[in-house]
């Protein structure tokens, strides 16, 4: 569900979920925090993700929660779905929300 | 194995006896079918028969159907003696169910190997009945399991349902009608509204992250929580509703995070016809104003409560002499899908509310359901959908 590489200083996390929802959200919860546990620096791709709703945004809270701190996150690939919601919620205050991967990429290796 | 050899001829009897013992299996012999019948009664546990087919009153054939039928000796293998059948016997013998055919004069050898395939297929077969034994044990446990859950939901539910304010509430100028459609696997939404006295008044709606028993018991604690207390400031006016967030958000914070969070919008209205607001996560409150005018959305959105610490809230400030209604909802209205999974959605909400301005407003709730549920296609929701409409009248009580 989701997949993993290495950017120069960065981890990419794509997530492969059409819907982050109560079904999907502690699977990727668990592969997530495995995968950024020990990382200070996150981008994450939701491109492929049309639809999250509240178990969704509280999973990938709870990933960004058990990275190593002194770093940052990123998201690109914002559909409108999950825009709308980012934006009600205002996820902005929790990580940088980028136009795509390069703009990502620079956002969380400045910081 | 144990194994049974029916044969009217006693030489017969004997040698296959014989031969079988000598392969270390236990054997039990009769000299006819009823006595082969009784034999495997006595001792159901026989794995199999080698019967000689041609016997006076009962064959070998109709022995065979006789221990199909019963359900304690069916699965018994069989194995019939043969001499020259001919192609019709056999095909009849296999329709009564044998299993295996034995040509005399015996061959040693191939009867070691025959008994050692019935020994695999009985195995197998043993083992394909104890895992189907464990299937249906499991299956009932999981049917009596999920009755359980079910009837807790339903539990829930009704508690959730109890935990209402009465659905309408006249209070000077101010009017409120509520509704709470509940979804098929209850979603923790729960709402109030306070008569804080002085014309003040005070409500809030929560939206718990989540679905089932939990989400129903956070928003049972959330309701017991939040009180008309919380609204009152020592020195007797009213405190805003980014402070009440605020405290919220410190007390559900929980080590380590998970994901038991929830949305909230707290708003208190006064006398003068102030209304402050703040929204944590919750959707856009709709305003829709006296001159009829398209609505337009209040706030600007916020974070969720409980989901992190020192988070900081913003609280909106409304006039609202100029609005004859808000409407507060959770997303269950707007994510309201149809049987094509197209959403509900904002701009169909606003122009329903809209359309609604002129109808009294203790019939506006379930006038909403109504045009959600045929959306919807559907009297079942997805999601909790809750709904508390306040309308302001003009120069009737007014304070000044």
């Amino acid at each position: 569900m989701i997949q993993v590489e290495q950017d120069d200083t960065v981890l990419v996390v794509t997530v492969h979920e059409t819907r982050l929802d109560a079904e999907s959200a502690m699977a990727f919860l668990q592969d997530a925090t495995d995968a950024v546990k020990t990382r200070p620096r996150v981008v994450f791709d939701l491109s492929a993700v049309g639809f999250m709703d509240s178990t969704g945004i509280g999973a990938l809270v709870g990933v960004t929660q058990s990275m190593e701190t002194g770093g940052g996150v990123a998201v690109f690939g914002l559909t409108p779905a999950v825009e709308m919601v980012f934006t009600l919620l205002r996820m902005d205050m929790l990580f940088a929300i980028a136009p795509d991967r390069t703009s990502a990429l620079a956002q969380v290796r400045d910081a | 194995m144990k194994i049974l050899i029916v044969d009217d001829d006693e030489i017969i009897r004997k040698i296959v006896q014989l031969r079988v013992k000598k392969l270390g299996h236990d054997v039990w012999v009769a000299e006819n079918g009823d006595q082969a019948l009784s034999t495997i009664q006595e001792t159901p546990s026989i794995d199999l028969v080698i019967s000689d087919w041609m016997m006076p009153h009962m064959s070998g054939v109709q022995l065979c159907r006789a221990i199909r039928a019963s359900p304690e000796t069916q699965h018994m293998f069989v194995l019939l003696l043969t001499a020259k059948e001919t192609r019709e016997d056999y095909l009849e013998a296999m329709d009564a169910g044998a299993d295996d055919f034995l040509v005399k004069p015996f061959d040693p050898e191939l009867i070691a190997a025959k008994l050692r395939a019935a020994d695999r297929i009985l195995t197998l077969q043993a083992e394909l009945r104890k895992n189907n034994d464990l299937l249906r044990r499991v299956n009932k446990k999981l049917e009596v399991a999920y009755d359980r859950l079910k009837r807790d939901v339903q539990a829930a539910g009704k508690m959730q349902e109890s935990l209402l304010p009465k659905k309408t509430m006249d209070m000077g100028r101010y009017h409120i009608a509520t509704a709470l459609i509940p979804s098929s696997s209850v979603s923790g939404d729960i709402y109030n509204y306070f008569d804080l006295g002085d014309g003040n008044l005070a409500l809030y709606a929560v939206d718990v992250a989540g679905h089932g028993a939990r989400a129903a018991m956070m928003s049972f604690t959330l309701s017991r929580v939040i009180t008309a207390d919380r609204f009152r400031a020592k020195d007797g006016g009213m405190r805003g509703p980014r402070d009440l967030v605020s405290d919220l958000n410190a007390e559900f914070q929980v080590s380590p995070p998970n994901l038991d969070y929830f949305t909230l919008l707290v708003a208190t209205v006064d006398a003068a016809g102030t209304m402050r607001l703040c929204q944590a996560g919750h959707p856009h409150p709709v305003a829709i104003p006296r001159n009829g005018a398209s609505p337009t959305v209040l706030g600007g959105g916020g974070f969720p409560v409980g989901l992190m610490a020192r988070t900081h809230f913003e609280e909106t400030v409304v006039d609202l002499t100029p609005i004859q209604r808000v409407a507060f909802y959770s997303d269950g209205v707007i994510e309201c899908a149809s049987p094509t999974g197209e959403l509900f959605g904002m701009d169909r909400f606003q122009a329903l509310l809209h359309n609604l301005r002129d109808l009294p407003l203790p019939r506006v709730p379930a006038e909403i359901r109504r045009r959600l549920a045929e959306w919807r296609g559907s009297d079942s929701f997805d999601d909790d959908v809750s709904l508390i409409l306040l309308e302001t009248r003009n120069g009737i009580g007014v304070a000044g």
